[in-house]
């Protein structure tokens, strides 16, 4: 929990403005408040008085957040910016895809819906906003590189960065990780 | 000048026939060696970089296609005599529509001489036993490819060994949506209606004729509320008495207000609790085929580019390469097969371990 943390202050301090995190069986986001409470202690440490507006929060559990309201406006009013950390875990992978079936399913069977309205846009925009837009930038640690049940929607672009050790996480390894995204070149297709 | 020299007879030298033979040799001494150990029964390609590799060299763009096809080639021998299965390889995204008309169309020549060409018979799929499929979106594709596709296809029909899937034009979101949308059209499709030989309204008849002669009136004041129900759910009514989804055989005698609302509901659907992540899995292009064990995507890009994301969620092996995809032979392919082989060893090692540490522990207790 310490290191989620120190990569939030870390992220807060670069202007990244959201920093997700996925483990497979989801006890982070058991532990909710006592996240909150680590990484906005963390903060302060790193900003002082004035950290900016924190919100922590898991897909289908509502959120924990400091600093007033995550609205645009308060976004531009807070010079310290904003930081929003998201926890994922195995649930929100193929369950959710195979949930947002079950549910085109019953509206078909409904007659609300016909199977031509399923529509790539519309898979994504449900998926976006029920889960998490597509990460910039994907750090992995362990082993191998393997996505062990990770979103398969969203990673359809993200650059892989691959960290062999998973005893613990650097200042090094972050900014590595953020040279190789600016040096990965994007080409969409073309 | 000297060194220039060197180089030439070098390989001059390398082209030699003896010394060609002795490296085939090699090469099949190393295959058959990595044939002692687990072998990926699905591996996956991205061949990127041909593009680079041509402005490297100095060449045309198209002939860096032409040699990354050579490399396919080369590789898929590789593969089938290791014993892998199927193979699966990324030609061209849907994405990729948006390069320039003059190397799309080129793109799709090519596509079609080489289609045919793999397909020949004698040639190397015809060798191992490889039948061609092609997964994508059909409707993107001109006409005159999807002859080619189409031939090519029924030419290795008959092959059962090994496959080969060439996905061309293809995106994984779209394979996802379109797996969504089937899944929608096949649980929309109402149950047959089962013809059973008792007819709903003689039953019904001689409930009533039960109840009135014990002088209960039950049925009465039930089936107005069974009625109301029945519109607000999907699945089987919680009526006692009648039964949504077979037709009544005869007419219902008169009185009986709410049947109508229920004929009009006589269509019942699969139930939509039942799709589960293998209804999913078996609606994509890549249904009946093993899981993929493992990724490899050359010219050091680090991204997945909506290639196989369902596919290579879970426990898929992704290997990233620095070569570019026409430099890719079994020398950089060697290194990638035994560490997986290594890791799969070890993989299993481990299990074994826990499973014979969680014995002694329950023998113990």
């Amino acid at each position: 929990m310490d290191e989620l943390a120190e990569l939030s202050a870390w992220c807060a301090c670069v202007g990244i403005p959201m920093l997700s995190v996925y483990e497979k069986t989801g006890i982070l986001k058991a532990y909710l408040p006592n996240t909150h409470r680590t990484v906005t202690s963390k903060l302060h440490a790193y900003f002082g008085r004035k950290i900016p507006s924190l919100q922590i929060r898991a897909p289908h559990i509502p959120s924990l957040s400091t600093g007033g309201s995550s609205e645009e406006l308060d976004q531009l009013a807070s010079p310290s910016g904003h930081l929003s950390v998201l926890l994922l875990s195995a649930e929100d992978g193929r369950s959710t895809l195979v949930d947002l079936t079950k549910t085109l399913t019953e509206m078909s069977q409904r007659k609300k819906l016909s199977p031509n309205d399923v529509s790539l846009d519309l898979v994504d925009a449900e998926i976006t906003e029920s889960v998490v837009y597509e990460p910039g930038l994907l750090v992995l640690f362990g082993p191998n590189v393997e996505l062990h049940g990770y979103p398969p929607w969203q990673i359809r672009l993200t650059e892989i960065f691959h960290v062999q050790d998973n005893t613990g996480v650097g200042y090094q390894v972050f900014l590595r990780a953020l040279h190789s995204f600016a040096k990965a070149q994007m080409r969409f297709g073309r | 000048m000297a060194s220039m020299h060197l180089s030439q007879i070098r390989r001059w030298l390398l082209q030699s026939p003896p010394v060609e033979w002795g490296i085939t040799q090699l090469r099949e001494l190393i295959i058959g060696a990595t044939r002692q150990g687990p072998i990926p029964q699905h591996v996956a390609f991205v061949m990127d970089g041909n593009r680079r590799f041509a402005r490297s060299h100095g060449i045309e763009t198209v002939e860096g296609h032409n040699l990354g096809f050579e490399a396919l080639a080369r590789v898929l021998e590789v593969c089938y005599k290791s014993g892998v299965k199927v193979v699966t390889v990324y030609a061209f995204s849907i994405e990729n529509f948006k390069r320039s008309k003059y190397e799309v169309d080129a793109l799709m020549d090519m596509a079609k001489v080489k289609l045919s060409q793999l397909a020949q018979h004698g040639d190397l799929l015809d060798r191992y036993g490889a039948c061609i499929r092609v997964l994508g979106q059909r409707e993107l594709v001109k006409e005159d490819v999807l002859e080619a596709i189409d031939r090519a296809v029924n030419m290795t029909a008959k092959n059962k060994d090994a496959i080969l899937n060439i996905c061309c034009p293809y995106t994984s979101r779209d394979e996802i949506t379109t797996a969504i949308r089937d899944t929608v059209i096949d649980y929309s499709k109402p149950l047959p209606s089962q013809q059973r030989s008792f007819s709903e309204s003689h039953i019904t008849h001689a409930i009533r004729t039960q109840h009135l002669s014990a002088g209960i009136l039950k049925v009465r004041s039930d089936s107005p509320s069974s009625g109301a129900t029945s519109d607000t759910e999907e699945s089987i009514s919680t009526s006692t008495t009648l039964h949504p989804d077979s037709p009544p055989e005869d007419s219902i005698p008169e009185g009986e207000d709410d049947v109508p609302d229920l004929k009009d509901f006589r269509d019942t659907f699969p139930d939509p609790e039942t799709i589960t992540p293998e209804t999913l899995n078996d609606h994509m292009f890549t249904a009946g085929l093993p899981p993929l064990d493992l990724l490899v995507r050359t010219s050091g890009v680090e991204r997945l580019s909506d290639f196989m994301l369902w596919q290579c969620h879970q426990d898929t092996e992704i290997v990233f390469l620095k070569c570019l995809w026409p430099e890719f032979d079994l020398w950089t392919f060697l290194p990638v097969i035994v560490e997986w082989q290594w890791k799969r060893r070890k993989g299993l090692e481990r299990e074994k371990g826990s499973r014979s540490g969680s014995e002694k522990l329950m023998k113990t207790v």
